[in-house]
């Protein structure tokens, strides 16, 4: 199908090397309107909204941001390390917003495991439905999400 | 025979658009020459066109200071452009007060050189040079912290304020295909002129940095340019205030080797912060220039040292070793260089302690 310019401008944006030194689409083949939609699909079947993915996220970035890079607990077996650099990265779909350039994990204190995010990951999530193609290393996997910070679901997104 | 025929007239139609559309971008981007006109005919310089106003000067050897590359997400490439710019971008909207619309300031990286324009610009923008220098060293400092000593080649001298920045650039690399340049301060002292050291932290999937960590070897040749900046010694107090994270100790130890070398009279503690150990370097370098100097007090703090960190300095957050330490603003500068999350919390401490804004400096990138 023909691109737009704009849509051919933020694929560029996604390569590596334009915005971060890997890009963001990873080793994913699918076109980039296939990756947001199976993610949206993904996360509707989750019982979740991109919103309330990134709210939860966003929440936590705030919770661990005091501590500058010190462990936070979060509820029973979670704890939060955010950790911010110094500069910001513009977001890839050219809506002209840009974020600090900040990394938060999540660790589970029980199992071990970690998700982790960035600021870009959370606008990306909220504005675009976009979690970053497969193998990205920023790519934000719903279901992980969902499965570490159980993240209550919309009631009018839910499954019956 | 008309299948083959109806194929035929396609792939030709289809090529003809092709050329069609190969031509008329090549017509439509072509601008020719233009002419830019500096500081009101100071200097003038005819450029082709098409590329953007900050890469276009740095072409003519006219450095606009940038911390971002020309992404437009650090707003340091303000120049005054008097004619010829075009509309704003909604890109540049967030960076520019009212006042400096009206006077014509825009970012340099957005204004697209489609025409002649008339700019202005600070004179001092003109003594900054580009460098090719040659790595002599490289130092892993932390497990994301790593120093470069990097020898001048040509030119071989650097004039600089203990403070300033410089600007990398790096070549292609890896999936990179592009050079793109990113802001460092300078740790090394204005003094020694023939060289200039970084200090860099690798950021996660950052293209500079990964660069530098990844790709750079001692002996190799890289391009610098600078210097830049306005975070340097104001000195208009008894006693100074330095506070530092991560690589933010770079420029903190530019200012304190040049107060010392110049033997100036002020007071000075230099409040060091990380979370663990790991996270902390130049302890004995800064322990004996304590030993050595009286006026100089160093406080290393950690937030959360592990029990095999055997830790037996300042525990807390650097904004509470600083609340414990710092009674007051009174008579004080404070220098402050490290990430953006210890910036905002630092200017809340020395705030509430009386130091008024035009007492805190630090680099706004």
């Amino acid at each position: 199908m023909k691109q737009s310019p704009e849509q051919r401008e933020i694929e560029e944006n996604l390569k590596p090397g334009a915005f971060s030194a890997d890009g963001f689409l990873g080793t994913d083949t699918r076109s980039l309107a296939d990756i947001i939609r199976d993610d949206q699909a993904l996360v509707l079947s989750l019982g979740l909204t991109h919103q309330a993915i990134a709210r939860q996220l966003s929440a936590l970035t705030a919770l661990g941001l005091p501590s500058l890079g010190a462990p936070v607990p979060s509820g029973d077996h979670l704890e939060v390390v955010v950790t911010d650099y110094r500069g910001f990265i513009p977001c890839p779909f050219r809506d002209y917003v840009r974020e600090e350039k900040r990394l938060t994990v999540c660790r589970d204190r029980r199992t071990g495991e970690t998700i982790r995010w960035t600021d870009l990951n959370v606008h990306m999530i909220a504005a675009h439905g976009f979690y970053e193609g497969r193998g990205s290393p920023f790519r934000v996997e719903p279901a992980a999400v969902q499965a570490m910070l159980n993240i209550q679901p919309d009631p009018e997104n839910a499954e019956p | 025979m008309e299948i083959v025929t109806t194929i035929l007239s396609i792939s030709l139609i289809s090529v003809a658009l092709a050329i069609l559309i190969i031509l008329a971008e090549r017509l439509l981007n072509n601008y020719g020459d233009c002419q830019i006109d500096i500081n009101e005919g100071a200097r003038q310089v005819t450029v082709p066109g098409g590329s953007s106003l900050l890469s276009t000067l740095a072409g003519q050897g006219i450095f606009i200071p940038s911390a971002c590359g020309g992404k437009a997400t650090c707003g340091l490439c303000k120049v005054q452009v008097l004619d010829g710019a075009g509309p704003l971008l909604p890109t540049e909207e967030p960076y520019l007060s009212g006042d400096e619309r009206q006077s014509g300031f825009r970012l340099s990286c957005q204004v697209k050189v489609k025409q002649n324009l008339k700019i202005l610009i600070p004179e001092e923008l003109f003594n900054i040079r580009e460098f090719k220098t040659r790595i002599a060293r490289i130092d892993t400092l932390t497990h994301d912290i790593k120093g470069l000593r990097l020898e001048l080649l040509e030119p071989d001298r650097i004039r600089f304020k203990a403070g300033q920045y410089v600007q990398l650039y790096t070549k292609p690399y890896s999936k990179v295909r592009e050079s793109v340049f990113r802001a460092y301060s300078m740790a090394s002292v204005p003094s020694e002129d023939r060289v200039v050291e970084l200090i860099v932290r690798q950021v996660p999937e950052g293209i500079c940095t990964t660069y530098v960590h990844q790709e750079l070897k001692e002996g190799d040749e890289l391009r610098i340019s600078g210097p830049y900046g306005d975070f340097y010694l104001r000195g208009d107090c008894d006693e100074l205030v330095f506070i530092a994270g991560g690589s933010g100790l770079a420029p903190i130890r530019s200012l304190i080797l040049d107060i010392l070398e110049k033997q100036l009279p002020y007071k000075m503690t230099f409040f060091f912060g990380a979370v663990t150990l790991r996270d902390l370097y130049y302890l004995d370098y800064f322990g004996e220039l304590q030993q050595k100097h009286e006026n100089f007090r160093f406080v290393p703090a950690l937030s959360k040292p592990t029990p095999t960190d055997n830790w037996q300095g300042e525990i807390g957050l650097i904004t509470e070793v600083v609340d414990r330490f710092v009674p007051d603003g009174q008579n004080k500068e404070a220098y402050l260089c490290g990430s953006p999350g210890m910036i905002n919390a630092c200017l809340n401490v020395l705030q509430a302690k009386g130091f008024g804004p035009d007492k805190i400096f630090y680099d706004k990138f």
